[in-house]
């Protein structure tokens, strides 16, 4: 029969001293509820690589704030544990040694996490311009907002020191040049319009005209490019800035009687249905012409980003 | 190149202060060898102002001499395609450049700190501007959204020690510009001999960068 004569028993319980075990070996709680250490932090690594391809998904701040809180409860813990065993207790080194490491661990995929995403957002601004697409944005939380646009203004700033008086925007020519004309089509009748080396070009519609890629400023005269193939019904008002690139300013229904202007963020004609997949056109941060809002989203196979041709 | 000179810009186009004077075709050419370099070698280069600022002027020369032009000459369009390839060049150039601080960015700012006096740059004051301010961007986010909620003595974090460096051991092609004596391939060790080779001339060859970064930074040899 058990010893420790001050073993709980209740009813058809064991007969074994729980009790007095315990508090021989108290049990080190958990300073976390199911599951193991570091589970938390590690899955958000694991989702951030699984989102693989550049894509950012959106940011787990509930994530963060309990692998956080794991963090502090370890560390209490430890804290708890230090103090013990300074004053004999030296079994408990182990335990304050495991615990540090998943502190560390912790740290350690909770960094790499933060980090991993401020790499896919920088090159979002490679890739789509200063105004990132409102999906994009959602997906970002108000401190990666605030470190996209100091990153953009220290990279503007650079751009602008670089190359003369108004700056070399190294988010243009991606690619080596190929050719220097871009085919625009007019589908609407405008009349005549001088271009920047002085040659006047006849607009017509359903005429085709080869224009170089800087245009000069003519902001306020919009062209518009053909559909694509896959997307003929839809049309987009593109415009040339000074900076030489191209912004949609709004897309047009083309259906026979339809020919509603869609306001700009909404691809979606209410009549006709729209491609569902738009990217953002480049903006070009010394932009002088447009807006930044007015940049709009075109289908990638729409027009190939820098060069525009039929 | 040869299109560039025939046009009638300035035959020198030295920014003023260098003791060699280029040819525009010869500018070109160095300009395509340092982009070269940059793509292909796995660390930042030292950074070439006089060769950026030369042929920005020549840049400028040749769009005001084709506003100059006849309209409908075919040179024009010529010139015109010149302008958007250097243009292209230049801009990758830039930008492999700012790929390799933006990556490496604890690692180059503490190489600029401790050079010394006479060594070159591999910074211009623009690119050390923006790699601190990237630099002071990253830690403070870093800081406000986790660091500052971590225990205390988690607190600081070496980015020196977590952000990879560059892989100096990485192989790179290359083409021996002048000819060099003794190079090392493999160090001595306990069960080999020193494996040293010459390179001649013209001759193109498969090595770790670490053992001819110097020849690239001296441009005996072109990376390919």
């Amino acid at each position: 029969m058990a010893a420790g004569g001050t073993g709980e028993r209740r009813g058809l319980a064991p007969s074994l001293p729980l009790a007095a075990e315990r508090r021989r070996f108290p049990r080190p709680r958990a300073a976390w509820r199911g599951g193991m250490a570091g589970e938390r932090a590690a899955g958000l690594v694991r989702e951030l690589h699984r989102a693989g391809g550049g894509n950012l998904p959106p940011f787990r701040a509930e994530g963060l704030r309990q692998a956080l809180e794991e963090m502090r409860a370890l560390y209490e813990r430890n804290q708890a544990d230090v103090s013990e065993a300074k004053s004999g207790r030296t079994d408990l080194i182990f335990l304050i040694r495991f615990r540090h490491c998943c502190l560390l661990r912790n740290q350690r995929c909770v960094l790499a996490y933060l980090y991993d995403r401020l790499l896919r957002i920088r090159a979002l601004r490679w890739e789509y311009g200063s105004v990132l697409p409102n999906t994009i944005h959602f997906h970002m939380s108000a401190e990666e907002v605030e470190w996209f646009n100091r990153y953009k203004k220290s990279l503007a700033t650079y751009m602008r020191s670089v190359g003369g008086e108004e700056g070399l925007d190294l988010t243009q020519d991606i690619k080596p040049p190929k050719s220097l004309y871009i085919e625009v089509r007019c589908l609407r009748d405008y009349g005549e319009f001088e271009i920047d080396d002085g040659t006047t070009v006849l607009l017509k519609k359903n005429s085709q005209v080869p224009m170089t890629r800087e245009c000069g400023p003519f902001s306020s005269f919009p062209f518009t490019l053909m559909t694509s193939p896959a997307y003929p019904s839809f049309a987009a008002h593109l415009s040339s800035c000074a900076c030489g690139s191209l912004h949609m300013l709004q897309a047009v229904c083309l259906a026979q009687d339809c020919s509603s202007a869609l306001p700009d963020l909404v691809p979606q004609c209410s009549r006709h249905t729209a491609p569902q997949s738009w990217l953002c056109a480049a903006t070009n941060p010394v932009c002088l012409g447009l807006k930044e809002g007015l940049s709009v989203f075109l289908c990638s196979t729409f027009y190939p980003a820098g060069n525009a041709s039929i | 190149m040869a299109a560039a000179s025939g046009e009638g810009t300035e035959g020198d186009s030295d920014g003023g202060s260098e003791e060699l004077v280029l040819t525009p075709a010869q500018l070109i050419r160095s300009l395509e060898q340092a982009w070269l370099n940059e793509k292909f070698a796995p660390e930042l280069l030292e950074s070439k102002p006089e060769i950026i600022e030369c042929v920005v002027e020549q840049l400028d020369h040749m769009e005001a001499n084709l506003k100059r032009a006849k309209r409908g000459d075919l040179k024009v369009s010529i010139h015109r395609m010149e302008i958007e390839r250097i243009r292209y060049v230049l801009s990758s150039y830039l930008r492999c450049r700012l790929v390799k601080i933006e990556k490496f960015f604890p690692h180059v700012l503490e190489k600029e700190k401790s050079r010394a006096e006479g060594d070159p740059s591999i910074l211009s004051p623009e690119e050390f501007a923006f790699a601190k301010e990237y630099m002071a961007n990253t830690e403070t986010y870093l800081r406000n959204v986790a660091l500052k909620h971590m225990p205390p003595n988690l607190q600081k974090v070496s980015l020196l020690k977590s952000v990879p460096k560059p892989n100096l051991d990485s192989f790179v092609f290359l083409r021996v510009l002048e000819r060099q004596e003794n190079i090392l391939v493999e160090p001595e060790t306990d069960e080999q001999r020193e494996y040293t080779i010459d390179l001649e001339e013209g001759s193109q060859h498969l090595i770790r960068y670490k053992t001819i970064a110097p020849l690239v930074a001296s441009g005996a040899v072109q990376l390919i």
